[in-house]
């Protein structure tokens, strides 16, 4: 047996030197920059699996160019309604949420604490990577994304890339301290409902999140939630099917429920009232995965409820 | 059997839940945002382990020429439930595949070890059987003096695949909670100088006769993905082909194992079982038998003594106890199941009374690991109510040195 593998307190005197992001690339790390403490409410939501990747496949965490959206200006008072008792669920495509999420963490007025809900691998073949040497020399990967893995629906390396790159910026501000009471961000992969070979009822279930990601009301309520936040690339945009449930059972328990678009800045200073999403009634309490792996079949909509066999594109 | 709470302080056992998920992969520590692993251990007496080795391994025995004769006889695989792409398959199945089995165990309110059930199709439970334990055995074995973690799961699977050099690894790869179970095997078999592919059963393909998994050559495989689904697959075809040539923990013939209505067949057909497997399966499982449209009044009136299964069912999802349901609900229950009586078995009910635990009171289910029909090892849950399901809480179990 090799050896196992420990986790490191990123914050301990002397793990961190430079604070560079090309020391932030073992798997712990990330784990611990991009989810809450252990003493958090929310850590039993922060999902280890990608993590898990990074050491298990041997993957390499590249430096990452950020999006333009993540380096546009910011409008005074932007995220000052990021404040205790407020959670955000940040659901953009893969790169994007892990950039803009770090960013909501390092521009927090009061602190924050991210949720990572990545609980998958990055490619559906899960073999061992060569590492590549001498990464930290090595330029900025482009944005948007290169090279992309086409034969899954999600590819999640850019997730990790992004983690990477943002995680010096959280460090500094995690190493400041944070109230215990900072508000939670979920960081979801607005990619995961979609499809290699998109079609009806034909996508890849692999990646939903399930209720095991996703405290109840009842836990909401005892830890001071009153209102959610839905971070959206636009003002249009819907909540993944996954989610509308849960949302809606929030709004029933007396949560305001607000939304934020990445590309109207006006409501990066103050969130819009939102409409609890239709709501996509699932089958059983989990949301039924694929019975034959995520691959290969059609599965019924999800509205239709009835479990059954599936699939979507991957494998 | 008793329990005995931990002796670490809370810090203590979250730095081994730590280690549990990141040293042996078990991702999915909370449940509904609890922890789902218990700071207790369950105690065996070196006699109650000797037990129950004896009777997992002698029952074990009996089930292996119970399953010869069903899965020789189309008509049985029919009965018990397997698919017929399935059966297919099996029909070309080359035998002599090394096995992973998982027996449960109950202790009744008699005193006396019951088996529910033999998980024989891609048993669930290493992780936290294996990791937990050797969690306890490298971290606090000295607080837990005059106890013993016992059997060895990763070398029993590692040397009952020793043969082939390169193995693959399948699974359901929509499900994290298989995926950290098989990346753990691989793990250990690469440890043990191995090669090992993981994948989905479909990335399952023959070039010129050779197994292949995403380019690379396989000689055996190692099957978490369950047979009932094969049929289903877009590679089939490669799966019988697999059957009838490829080395295969656990090969397909295990399906019919898997199947509650197996239970049944020594009392549902006249076959040919010899006394001392028939005097095995009698006395170490609860009676079972086919659910038949005929006894729907029996199991209404009978509303306490009875259980019903479906026939793949997993963890619990399946299972409807008659004494957990209003009478009215059990009604509804029963015409369901009777609505697809092939698709289910019935059980006869037993009392397990409860444990202490540090949560409170808790129904114990002790599964013991066979390879190849030899002891490797223990997982238990524990679970609030009594039947196994997905709220169960994993559990250590250690015996008493004697």
């Amino acid at each position: 047996m090799r050896t196992a593998p420990r986790l490191t307190n990123v914050f301990a005197a002397g793990v961190i030197r430079e604070g560079l992001w090309h020391e932030f690339r073992a798997y712990d790390r990330l784990f611990r920059l991009f989810g809450p403490s252990r003493r958090s409410p929310w850590f039993p939501f922060h999902c280890p699996t990608l993590f898990a990747a990074i050491d298990r496949l041997n993957l390499s965490p590249q430096l990452i160019e950020l999006a333009p959206e993540v380096l546009a200006e910011r409008p005074p008072e932007a995220w000052s309604w990021l404040t205790p008792g407020t959670l955000t669920i940040v659901e953009l495509d893969g790169g994007l949420a892990a950039q803009i999420g770090g960013k909501l963490v390092a521009e927090s007025p009061s602190g924050a604490q991210l949720v990572s809900t990545f609980d998958h691998w990055p490619r559906a073949n899960p073999q061992r990577a060569s590492r590549i040497s001498g990464v930290q020399n090595l330029p900025a990967l482009p944005w948007p994304p290169q090279n992309v893995f086409t034969g899954v629906a999600i590819d999640s390396m850019d997730v990790i890339h992004s983690m990477v790159s943002l995680a010096p910026e959280i460090y500094r501000r995690l190493s400041n301290g944070i109230d215990p009471d900072a508000p939670p961000i979920w960081l979801c992969d607005r990619r995961r409902v979609r499809t290699v070979k998109p079609g009806p009822g034909d996508y890849d279930n692999r990646y939903f999140i399930d209720d095991s990601l996703l405290p109840t009301p009842l836990v909401l309520r005892q830890h001071g939630i009153a209102g959610l936040v839905y971070f959206g690339p636009d003002a249009d945009a819907v909540p993944s099917d996954d989610l509308t449930v849960w949302l809606n059972q929030c709004q029933r328990a007396g949560m305001a429920l607000r939304r934020v678009a990445l590309d109207d800045v006006r409501t990066w200073v103050t969130p819009l009232p939102m409409a609890a999403p239709a709501e996509r009634r699932l089958a059983g309490r989990k949301f039924p995965k694929s019975q034959i792996g995520g691959f290969g079949r059609k599965i019924p909509e999800p509205q239709e409820g009835s479990g059954g066999s599936f699939s979507g594109g991957g494998g | 059997m008793r329990t005995l709470a931990l002796p670490l302080e809370p810090d203590e056992f979250q730095a081994g839940l730590d280690m549990l998920r990141f040293d042996y992969h078990k991702w999915d520590i909370f449940h509904r945002g609890q922890t789902n692993v218990l700071p207790d251990v369950l105690v065996l007496s070196q006699a109650e382990h000797e037990q129950l080795v004896d009777i997992a391994t002698e029952t074990w025995q009996a089930l292996r020429e119970l399953e010869a004769q069903v899965v020789a006889d189309p008509a049985l695989l029919k009965a018990v439930g397997v698919p017929d792409e399935v059966a297919a398959m099996i029909q070309y199945d080359r035998g002599q595949n090394p096995r992973l089995s998982r027996c449960d165990f109950h202790l009744t309110a008699q005193g006396r070890w019951v088996i529910t059930e033999f998980n024989e199709d891609g048993p669930g439970g290493l992780i936290e059987g294996a990791g937990i334990e050797a969690v306890l055995a490298s971290q606090w074995a000295e607080r837990l003096d005059g106890l013993t973690c016992v059997g060895e799961l990763p070398k029993a699977i590692c040397g009952a695949l020793a043969e082939w050099p390169r193995i693959g690894l399948v699974h359901a790869t929509a499900y994290t909670e298989d995926l950290q179970s098989i990346s753990l095997v691989a793990r250990w078999l690469e440890a043990a100088g191995h090669h090992a592919v993981m994948g989905s059963p479909a990335n399952l393909v023959f070039e010129d006769g050779q197994a292949m998994m995403f380019g690379e050559p396989v000689d055996a495989l190692f099957r978490y993905y369950p047979g009932e689904w094969l049929g289903e697959l877009p590679n089939a075809k490669c799966w019988r082909q697999a059957a009838e040539s490829l080395p295969m923990m656990n090969g397909l013939g295990a399906l019919a194992a898997q199947s509650k209505r197996f239970y049944a067949v020594p009392v549902e057909h006249d076959i040919d079982l010899s006394d001392s497997a028939r005097l095995a399966i009698d006395s170490h499982l609860p009676q079972t038998r086919y659910l038949r449209p005929e006894m729907g009044d029996q199991l209404v009136a009978e509303q306490a003594d009875w259980v019903i299964k479906g026939i793949f069912g997993r963890m619990g999802d399946s299972v409807r106890a008659g004494v957990a349901f209003r009478p009215e609900k059990w009604h509804a229950k029963v015409e369901d199941a009777l609505a697809e009586a092939d698709q289910h078995a019935v059980q006869q009910r037993f009392d397990s009374p409860p444990l202490w635990f540090s949560n409170g009171l808790g129904y114990a289910n002790i599964g013991l690991f066979l390879v190849d029909g030899r002891f490797a090892g223990y997982y238990s849950r524990v679970s609030p109510y009594p039947l196994i399901d997905y709220d169960s809480a994993h559990v250590a179990t250690m015996v008493e040195v004697s």
